[in-house]
């Protein structure tokens, strides 16, 4: 962390107000760095605010079932109780996200933002560069602080640009023969026997791990390994991503010979989302007990863990059904996800379904996604999560395909109840929609046919409503919380 | 009366699953009962063939939920063995040989697309999405039967319209030294040349059918696979050990 001195160069005193995301507590390198920076606070009496995202984002560390996130998480909330106790925190209830923060705030040269350089707090700064007045506090992918005390530091410390160096169609030649029975190691020399395969597709195959049957590991096939996969392998590595439900690549995996050759991770067993959410019998028939709010629950928990993962500067990128699984305990899992973007690392593929209007029809290759184009994906997930597998511009009589339906907004559902439900698909979508309280509706309508993008934490929030207002409704009318309807 | 079944609605519940429709037109004209040498003949082997791809189909979660399928007949005449059923819920039905019987391939095929521009149309009533439609064309010999040249005709005049503006995917599929693999040939503009196997391993191209459904689901938009275009590797071999330890 920066000494006082520099603190004090940097003209922090009892008039500034400094804006933590919490971003910055987790991409932080250790709390040592904190304290400083907390006894200066002090000292100077400046005011600290916090939004309410950061406490929705400290409920997420919390639910991590991660010892190690959970002491991070513990650490923080001491931080705040010793500013509250020295009259220094700032609760600004009424703003909800980091866009509305970096809005209002903005302007005020007296205001010093503190956040990690690849979050999503760093693009809603870069999106109002042209009049940004205030400073900034940055942690950098080494867990340091940079302070930033002008928009061109600020600009070009957090202006996102694709690293080109992995951009390139070699791959990476290996004398390595995988087979069953074969040792491989970690970097810290820990050896690893390779049990029968379970699983195989286009880019490896899936091994059991002998001796730690909890972890499996993927070995990839032979030209598949290439500088983006090796670079995004060691990265993952280095980032303690820890959550129960997060399928991490734990671990890089090299050959005996120390060649890197693949990536060991927890073996996860479960159905993926993509053969349960295929309507609302077959829901119920993997889950006979459930109800709306079961999906409302199952839809908050997997966009709460892409929140974390957002945390950290990860974006999924090829979000889909099919690589979400349910496991026994009732989990669901993100996996598939060594594809994803991370920092300046793009994720070089996507499921059009999924891919906001913007995207649709672009080289994932050759550029980064934001953070706004995925709150798009998850907007996606949300709906298809609470209407059994039902994608939003599925439509009667479509005039295009579903691609070229994304892209012109063309969403079948009326906004009120007096309009027009003869596009809704067949099979009792129209009741589920005029089951759906007007504030949902409303929602919905506003991204999928206005094109208004709500960010993550507002889509997690807007579940949260949804889910108490039918512990409010459910008594005067039960039906409400079935998961669907006769229609015959 | 039409021999061609309106769609059924209900065949899907309330399914929200993007469909693969495929329909296979599948020769049983006199040359299938042809022994192959194993104590089977042709249509044994094909019978076995296609059971094991059913099952195979059925077992695979996210397959038996997307795809539909349809069998169409040529042996004497063109004949619907099976209209459109999901796969979840077909019987696998025994397809049978008419003995001395003539190919009538062309018209065979037309039937085959008609059922699936039923089927289209159907998914679009409802509101379901579709991947592209297949045909798979399976055959022993040449076309024969009255017209024949002329139906053939028509039959590759509309495959090809539809595969070249990407609404269908089309497998060509030749059995034995007999089968016309010109004809079947002209039936795909993208394939370049058909697919041939020897009788007794018909297996083979049924497990290709079925990773192919495989791939199709996972919503790989890239057909090129069903064509045999492996992606060519573009890039070189480069050096690791910069990043050996």
């Amino acid at each position: 962390m920066k000494t006082q001195n520099e603190l004090a160069d940097a003209a922090i005193n009892h008039e500034s107000l400094i804006v933590i995301d919490f971003s910055a507590i987790v991409a932080v390198d250790s709390f040592e760095e904190l304290n400083t920076f907390t006894e200066y606070i002090l000292q100077h009496h400046t005011k600290v605010a916090v939004s309410r995202e950061f406490y929705e984002n400290y409920e997420i560390i919390l639910k991590s079932l991660n010892n190690e996130q959970i002491s991070i998480a513990k650490m923080t909330s001491k931080f705040l109780d010793l500013l509250n106790e020295n009259d220094c925190l700032l609760y600004m209830a009424d703003i909800v996200d980091s866009k509305e923060i970096v809005t209002k705030l903005h302007k005020n040269p007296k205001v010093f933002f503190v956040y990690y350089r690849n979050s999503e707090f760093a693009e809603n700064v870069i999106g109002v560069k042209d009049t940004l007045k205030a400073k900034a506090f940055i942690v950098d992918e080494n867990g340091k602080f940079q302070i930033c005390m002008d928009t061109k530091s600020i600009v070009d410390l957090c202006a996102k640009h694709i690293d080109s160096s992995v951009i390139s169609d070699d791959y990476f030649a290996t004398a390595f023969e995988v087979k069953e029975g074969i040792c491989v190691k970690t970097k810290e020399g820990t050896i690893l026997t390779l049990g029968k395969p379970c699983g195989s597709g286009g880019e490896g195959t899936v091994y059991n791990c002998e001796d730690n049957p909890a972890y499996v590991v993927k070995i990839y096939h032979k030209g598949q390994l290439n500088k983006l996969r090796l670079k995004k392998l060691f990265l993952m590595e280095k980032k303690q991503v820890r959550y129960n439900g997060i399928c991490w690549p734990e671990k890089v995996i090299f050959s005996m010979k120390g060649e890197p050759v693949g990536y060991m991770m927890k073996k996860i067993t479960g159905k993926p989302l993509s053969s349960i959410f295929d309507g609302d019998e077959v829901i119920l028939k993997e889950f006979p007990y459930w109800k709306k709010q079961d999906l409302i629950s199952l839809a908050t928990d997997i966009l709460q863990k892409i929140q974390y993962l957002h945390l950290f500067g990860i974006l999924v990128g090829d979000l889909r059904l099919k690589n979400i699984v349910i496991d026994a305990q009732g989990t669901p899992w993100i996996v598939d996800i060594d594809s994803c973007q991370i920092d300046a690392l793009p994720c070089p593929i996507g499921y059009p379904d999924f891919t906001p209007p913007e995207l649709q029809k672009k080289e994932f290759k050759q550029q980064l996604r934001s953070y706004y184009n995925e709150s798009f994906s998850c907007s996606v997930l949300m709906f298809k999560i609470l209407f059994c597998g039902l994608h939003p511009y599925n439509q009667k009589n479509a005039q295009g395909t579903l691609e070229e339906n994304i892209s012109s907004r063309s969403f079948p559902y009326p906004q009120n109840v007096q309009g027009d439900f003869s596009k809704i698909p067949w099979g009792g979508y129209d009741e589920m929609w005029r089951h759906t309280p007007f504030q949902i509706q409303v929602f919905f309508y506003d991204i999928f046919k206005t094109g208004y993008r709500y960010s993550l934490i507002e889509i997690i929030l807007m579940l949260k409503t949804y889910y108490e207002f039918l512990d409010i409704k459910m008594e005067t009318i039960p039906s409400l919380n079935e998961i669907s309807f006769d229609y015959e | 009366m039409s021999i061609y079944e309106d769609f059924n609605a209900g065949d899907f519940a309330k399914s929200t699953k993007k469909r693969l429709p495929i329909c296979f037109c599948l020769d049983t004209s006199g040359s299938m009962a042809a022994p192959t040498g194993t104590g089977n003949n042709r249509m044994q082997e094909l019978n076995e063939a296609f059971s094991k791809f059913v099952d195979a189909m059925k077992s695979n979660d996210e397959v038996a939920s997307s795809a539909d399928i349809a069998i169409v007949t040529f042996g004497g005449q063109a004949a619907i063995l099976q209209n459109f059923t999901p796969v979840s819920k077909i019987n696998t039905p025994k397809i049978e040989y008419k003995e001395r019987s003539l190919t009538p391939m062309g018209e065979a095929i037309q039937v085959g697309l008609k059922l699936l521009e039923i089927r289209k149309n159907g998914y679009k009533q409802k509101g379901m999405e579709y991947y592209q439609p297949w045909l798979v064309v399976l055959t022993d010999g040449e076309p024969e039967g009255k017209n024949e040249l002329e139906e053939m005709e028509k039959a590759i005049a509309q495959t090809t319209a539809l595969e070249s503006q990407n609404k269908l995917v089309v497998f060509n599929i030749g059995i034995g030294n007999d089968a016309d693999l010109n004809v079947l040939k002209r039936l795909s503009v993208k394939r370049e040349t058909p697919i041939s196997v020897r009788e007794t391993n018909l297996d083979e191209v049924f497990e290709f059918l079925g990773k192919s459904s495989d791939t199709a689901v996972s919503g790989d938009e890239n057909t090129d696979a069903f064509y045999g275009k492996e992606e060519l590797k573009k890039g070189k071999e480069i050096d690791i050990s910069e990043w050996c330890i």
